[in-house]
């Protein structure tokens, strides 16, 4: 192959490499004091899947991992109901900075989070077919309602590996813990 | 000059209309469909044998299709179905420097009009096949086969259905110099059903007319066949006969120089697998099972006995006629055949394959008649045509094996080295030569059969099973019948404990004298757990012929158990004892062990293990004794969806001879399952101990779905193959790409 | 050579063994009401069945008392124990509250109520069962003294050729309140799988106090799955562990239903602080325990592995935090590589295996 054609394919093949790449999946304030943060309670999640449970299974998993970190303490989902219930959230999955600041106070927590479950379930391609999760969530800073944090992370689904080798058998909850520590993985980082 | 030039112009031309059909906004609906085929392969191998001698050899092929098919409907009861096929075949092939060059291109137009309902439809049809060969530039006459038919089905409510078909087929090249014949048949069919009772007139006349031999010969038949099936008495009793009168008159005119065709109508078709490993190791000394699918009249579909090259040792397959009458005269068998791949067989590989004919009186002991190896296909038809010398028997059979992949010849362009080669149908015949045959002669054949069954007593289950079967041919024929009455039993003695029973006399009046036998049969199945079964069988014959005995008596005992969830074990083994009436003894001896573990889902392992022992003494030949062993070990491991790795190892003893080793590895990986671009890559491995063979092959193949219509396969070959008599390599190149509309 | 007499007498003999011997089984004569002065027995409430389905409690209730008593336990007859059921007009048997219990106590004499549990049972093939009974005393505060839960099914052990395999439901309920009545009575303990959990499975904020006893109340999971009471089926592991771990006072779960229905503490998504401080309060414990069930299926069929997923959430009267959390999610099938070895038959097996792996491990001694 002549020497020429060198540099071109290779810029092609950066070119066809960055246009895989997607967007950048973490937003973090820089003038935020993570550090600070002992408390958060983590708010019902928006569900966006036909499956019912997604978004409270969700939410079950990441308190549990959350906890587990041991890097903070987060609300029993019992004390955060009684907080939304005590300042009347009527939409808990998107409370206003209002909403937030009320009860953040009730329920004593430095910050909150939100999320929404895009996807939960199995996808289908062909004949193939793979569990899949989507998953975003926020951190909001309960004095102002600021987006902190934000991250969102999917997993499962058909990958190059299933096409390669078959598969797609993942469990639903395998996929979601997976989900989830990516999520904190994010946070963390 | 002139002539390539059109050529090539009607090609162009031909693509372009392709081009123009097969976008999706021209097609005109569903009157016109269609497809185009390219077919593009390149060939290169290399060949070195034991004395240093190489070779190599290179090749192009390239093969066009186009087709296409008219539907078209002027009224709700009248249509028209046309159609045009063009195919070019053509191959470049360099041997050892010196270049051939060769092409066959086919056109066949067809044309059908068709009329009516099902009820009462008609129809009438041309079509012209014309094949032009050409040879290193030279052409040779072109060859025609132009049929003529027509057709009128009647399917009255109630009344009896009548079916017509007239057809004529001309065969003849372009210069009437090697072949001008025609052949024309009428065949009437009236089916008549009442009831329990099936009512069946056939009237065929065929008149087949060599006009360079200047043979002419004409068949008339008729044939009527009357069947009934009834039960009486609380279903205790039932009856089923069938009667079948057929006279065919032959009228014969000939120069003298032509072969009458004497097609015979076997009683049943027979099969059997002979050799390691299997119930019977030898031809000599196998029993056939009756086995339909090769005498039912179907040449194209497959009756799942597969020729083609498989590794490993294999078992031979024999398969052949009953005709029941033991005068039966043979001169000549048909052996159809079809590939997997929907190709013709190529004469190089066709010659590989050895066939053996054998004769036989009784089904026990068989006597070889005549070997031929080298041949090929008849030109027009997927057939072998096996020619011996005149035989008189009652049992007939052919013995071939599978090839070894390393019998198949590299260099075949556009012709997988790895497929199944499936036998379709046999049919024997008496060829006799035109002048020593009556100009005119009649023949009336009856065939009368009987059953009738009648149990006796529910428990135990006692049943009277009775037969009589009459069959005769007039003049110069025979007549026969066979009348059975048999015993049979059935009891179940406990939840894990049943048996069965059977005790017959048969006898039966031939040309050549009474036959008499007592049959006797018995089974015990036991299932003392849901998972452990074992059979114990015992059957035996004892005959009179002619004033000599003959017999057989084998016990087989089989065991099964699911020792675990995931690990089954299976053991059996018999013996059997026979002797035929010129003296001859024959005991033999089996043992079968095998071991099946899945302990996981993706992965088996099976091991097995065969012992087989033949003796055969007397009838003033020297003893002839047998005996092979066999073990196999074969593990698959499948650990993605996508992914398979197979292997295996054989161990062949054989009494007398050095043992030989097979080994086999293989990976089969197909990613992209459900993409419009399939790939799929397998490699295997073959080692034989035997003249320390070996062979490697290599197959990357690709699949893309350009669209829904539209598909191109891409594939390349690597095969090695080495033995102690030289080495062969070879590669190929292959692209399909088909397109219908 | 022995006389003719004596052979006849031998062959005698032995055809009377052989008869006797092919006699049907006889089960040893008992009935409840025969078993004399109670004084002192224990009472066996009527079984409650968790199952989702049907199940035959009374004749199961039956043949644990007829069991126990073999074992020599005291067994209250139960005429007397239904007379004080329809006196107290009692119809919850899942618990039993301080006041009931000591009105059985004064009542009748008996010293302990026997609380079972049917958490499965199915008779297709392969026919399973699961019980779970606790012995609590009539004291003027119930203590649970034991707990032991038995999950068989007639494909745990099928042994060579299948023959382990039980195909007959009685067969598989038989040998369940045997090993049951063994393990009550301490002859046996009944052993737990072992399961591997998750290596971020289980969180524990600061190790428990050595040598300290806690009291802990444990309130039903909340269902989140189809089973309709695995809630109360997860909470009876806790319970069933706590137990076995020896450092925990468990209170009676009646006494805490009974508590929960008296103040009318609905808890509609999770037990809040404010729940908790009350329940802190009227039940004088040191820990609460609480969690959710998401999972609990038990599949029919011999191939079919069960599905376990919950998380659980202790919060600590001190400090007015979760100290404690776990979450996973299991099948029996998790351990297995090769052929059936180290599967989990039945979903209630592999929740005490659960459950015990993550208490052992983190709130042990």
């Amino acid at each position: 192959m002549p020497k020429r054609w060198i540099p071109p394919i290779i810029t092609l093949v950066l070119l066809a490499l960055a246009g895989c790449a997607g967007p950048a999946e973490v937003y973090r304030d820089a003038n935020m004091d993570f550090g600070a943060l002992h408390t958060v309670a983590i708010m019902p999640l928006a569900n966006l899947t036909r499956e019912t449970s997604a978004a409270e299974r969700v939410r079950d998993v990441f308190t549990t991992k959350l906890l587990a970190t041991g890097a903070l303490y987060v609300i029993p989902p019992g004390e955060v109901a009684r907080g939304i219930s005590r300042v009347g959230i009527s939409n808990p999955v998107a409370p206003s900075t209002e909403e937030l600041t009320k009860v953040a106070g009730v329920i004593k927590a430095d910050a909150v989070i939100t999320g929404t479950v895009k996807e939960y379930g199995e996808v289908r391609s062909g004949s193939s077919a793979a569990n899949s999760i989507s998953l975003s969530f926020q951190l909001l800073e309960t004095q102002t309602g600021k987006v902190v944090w934000s991250a969102s992370t999917t997993m499962g689904g058909i990958g190059i590996t299933d096409r390669l080798f078959g598969g797609g058998g993942e469990p639903m909850n395998d996929i979601t813990e997976r989900a989830v520590n990516d999520a904190i993985k994010k946070l963390f980082q | 000059m002139f002539k390539g030039a059109a050529l090539r112009l009607a090609n162009a031309c031909l693509v372009c209309l392709f081009w123009c059909l097969l976008q999706p906004q021209r097609a005109s609906a569903d009157l016109l469909n269609g497809y185009l085929e390219w077919d593009y392969s390149h060939l290169q191998s290399q060949t070195r044998d034991a004395t240093g001698t190489s070779g190599a050899q290179k090749g192009d092929g390239l093969t066009q299709k186009y087709s296409l098919m008219l539907n078209k409907s002027f009224l709700p009861l009248l249509s028209l179905r046309a159609g045009y096929l063009w195919e070019s075949d053509r191959n470049w092939l360099t041997a050892n420097g010196s270049e051939a060059r060769s092409s066959i291109t086919t056109s066949l137009p067809s044309v059908d009009l068709l009329m009516g309902s099902p009820m009462l439809n008609a129809s009438l049809g041309y079509s012209k096949r014309k094949e032009s060969d050409s040879t290193a530039g030279t052409s040779l006459p072109d060859r025609y086969n132009e049929e003529y038919h027509a057709s009128l089905g009647w399917r009255p409510e109630g009344l009896p259905a009548v079916s017509l078909l007239l057809t004529r087929i001309n065969t003849f090249d372009g210069l009437r110099q090697l072949e001008d014949s025609s052949n024309d048949r009428a065949t009437l069919g009236i089916t008549y059903n009442v009831k329990n009772l099936d009512l069946k007139y056939l009237f065929n006349y065929n008149d087949q007319k060599d006009r360079l031999l200047g043979l002419d010969v004409s068949q008339l038949s008729h044939t009527g066949t009357a069947s009934y099936s009834g039960q009486f008495f609380d279903e205790r009793v039932s009856l089923y006969s069938t009667y079948n009168v057929s006279e065919q008159g032959t009228a014969t005119s000939s120069s003298g120089r032509g072969m009458v065709d004497q097609q015979l109508l076997p009683f049943s078709g027979l099969a059997a697998l002979t050799g390691p490993g299997q119930q019977y190791v030898v031809p000599e000394t196998a029993t056939l099972g009756s086995y339909p699918l090769l005498v039912d009249g179907n040449l194209d579909k497959s009756a799942g006995i597969d020729l083609g090259p498989q590794p490993g040792p294999q078992a031979k397959r024999n398969f052949g006629f009953d005709f029941q009458n033991p005068q039966t005269t043979v001169n000549r068998v048909l052996l159809w055949v079809a590939t997997s791949n929907g190709q013709r067989l190529p004469d190089a590989i066709a010659r590989q394959y050895t066939w053996t004919v054998y004769q036989s009186q009784d089904n026990l002991a068989w006597a070889p008649v005549s070997t031929v190896t080298g041949l090929t296909l008849d030109p027009f038809q997927n057939r072998f045509e096996i020619k011996f010398a005149p035989v008189a028997t009652r049992y007939l059979k052919v013995v071939a094996a599978p090839l070894d992949p390393a019998q198949v010849p590299p260099g075949i362009i556009g012709f997988p080295p790895s497929f199944n080669l499936f036998v379709t149908e046999i049919q024997a015949f008496d060829e006799v030569p035109a002048a020593s045959v009556q100009k005119n002669s009649n023949v009336l054949s009856q065939m009368l059969n009987t059953d009738v069954k009648v149990r006796l007593t529910d428990s135990p289950a006692l049943y009277y099973d009775g037969s009589f079967f009459l069959t005769s041919s007039l003049p110069n024929g025979f007549t026969k019948w066979t009348v059975s009455n048999a015993l049979m039993a059935e009891h179940r003695f406990n939840d894990w404990l049943s048996g069965s029973a059977r005790g017959a006399r048969e006898d039966s009046e031939e040309p050549k004298g009474h036959r008499g036998a007592f049959v006797y049969s018995a089974l015990l199945r036991m299932t003392p757990l849901p998972t452990l079964s074992d059979t114990i069988t015992y059957s035996g014959r004892r005959e009179s012929f002619q004033g000599k005995t003959s017999g057989a008596d084998a016990l087989f005992i089989s065991n099964t158990a699911e020792l675990y969830q995931g690990v089954n074990l299976n053991a059996s083994g018999g013996l059997s004892l026979s002797s035929t009436d010129s003296g001859a003894r024959i005991r033999a001896y089996n043992a079968l062990f095998g071991v099946n573990l899945k302990p996981r889902g993706d992965l088996s392992l099976n091991a097995n293990y065969s012992w087989n022992s033949s003796l055969a003494t007397g009838a003033g030949i020297s003893d002839t004794s047998i005996s092979t062993q066999r073990e196999d070990i074969g593990l698959t491991y499948r650990p993605f969806t996508t992914l398979y790795l197979t292997s295996s190892f054989s161990l062949l003893q054989q009494s007398g001879q050095a043992g030989t080793t097979f080994q086999n590895y293989g990976i089969n990986w197909s990613p992209f399952p459900d993409g419009t671009l399939q790939f799929n890559f397998a490699y295997s491995e073959n080692l034989a101990s035997l003249n320390q063979q070996k062979s490697k092959m290599l197959t990357p193949g690709l699949t893309w779905k350009i669209t829904p219509r539209t598909t191109l396969d891409a594939s390349y070959q690597r095969l090695n193959t080495s033995s102690s008599s030289g080495t062969e390599s070879s590669q190929t190149i292959s692209a399909v790409l088909r397109s219908s509309f | 050579m022995p006389s003719r007499n004596s052979f006849s007498s031998l062959v005698a003999l032995l055809l009377v063994l052989l008869v006797a011997g092919c006699a049907p089984l006889r089960r040893a004569a008992w009935t409840g009401d025969e078993a004399g002065n109670a004084e002192g027995g224990v009472a066996i409430l009527p079984l409650q069945n968790l199952s989702g389905g049907t199940a035959p409690v009374t004749e199961l209730r039956q043949e644990l008392a007829r069991r126990l008593a073999l074992r020599g336990m005291k067994i209250l007859p139960e005429a007397q124990l239904e007379q004080f059921m329809a006196r107290h007009r009692l119809r919850y048997v899942g618990g039993i509250d301080a006041a009931t219990a000591q009105a059985l106590r004064r009542e009748t004499g008996a010293r302990g109520v026997l609380i079972t549990e049917v958490e499965l049972y199915r008779t297709p093939f392969p026919p399973r069962v699961a019980l779970t009974s606790r012995l609590v005393t009539t004291e003027e505060t119930p203590r649970i003294v034991h707990m032991e839960s038995v999950a068989l099914s007639g494909n745990d052990a099928p042994g060579l050729l299948g023959v382990g395999l039980v195909r007959r439901p009685q067969e598989v309920t038989d040998r369940a309140i045997q090993l049951l009545a063994e393990a009550l009575t301490g002859e046996k303990p009944q052993p737990i799988p072992r399961v591997s959990l998750g290596s971020d499975s289980v969180y524990l904020a600061r190790p428990l106090e050595p040598g300290r006893s806690y009291r802990v109340a444990v309130l039903p999971f909340f269902d989140k799955g189809n089973h309709g009471y695995a809630g109360e089926i997860l909470a009876l592991h806790f319970i069933g562990e706590l137990v076995r771990q020896g450092r925990f006072q468990v209170i009676e779960p009646g006494t805490v239903r009974e508590d929960l229905l008296r103040y009318r503490i609905i808890m509609e998504d999770g037990v809040s602080l404010a729940d908790a401080e009350l329940l802190f309060g009227m039940l004088s414990t040191d820990l609460i325990l609480t969690g959710e069930v998401n999972d609990f299926e038990d599949l029919q069929g011999a191939q079919a592995a069960p599905k376990v997923d919950f998380s659980a959430l202790l919060l600590e009267r001190s400090s007015r935090r979760a100290v404690w959390s776990m979450g996973d999610h299991r099948t029996g099938m998790d351990r297995v590589r090769f052929f059936d070895i180290g599967r989990i038959v039945t979903a209630s097996a592999l929740a005490a295996g659960m459950v015990h792996q993550a208490v052992e491990e983190s709130l042990g001694r």
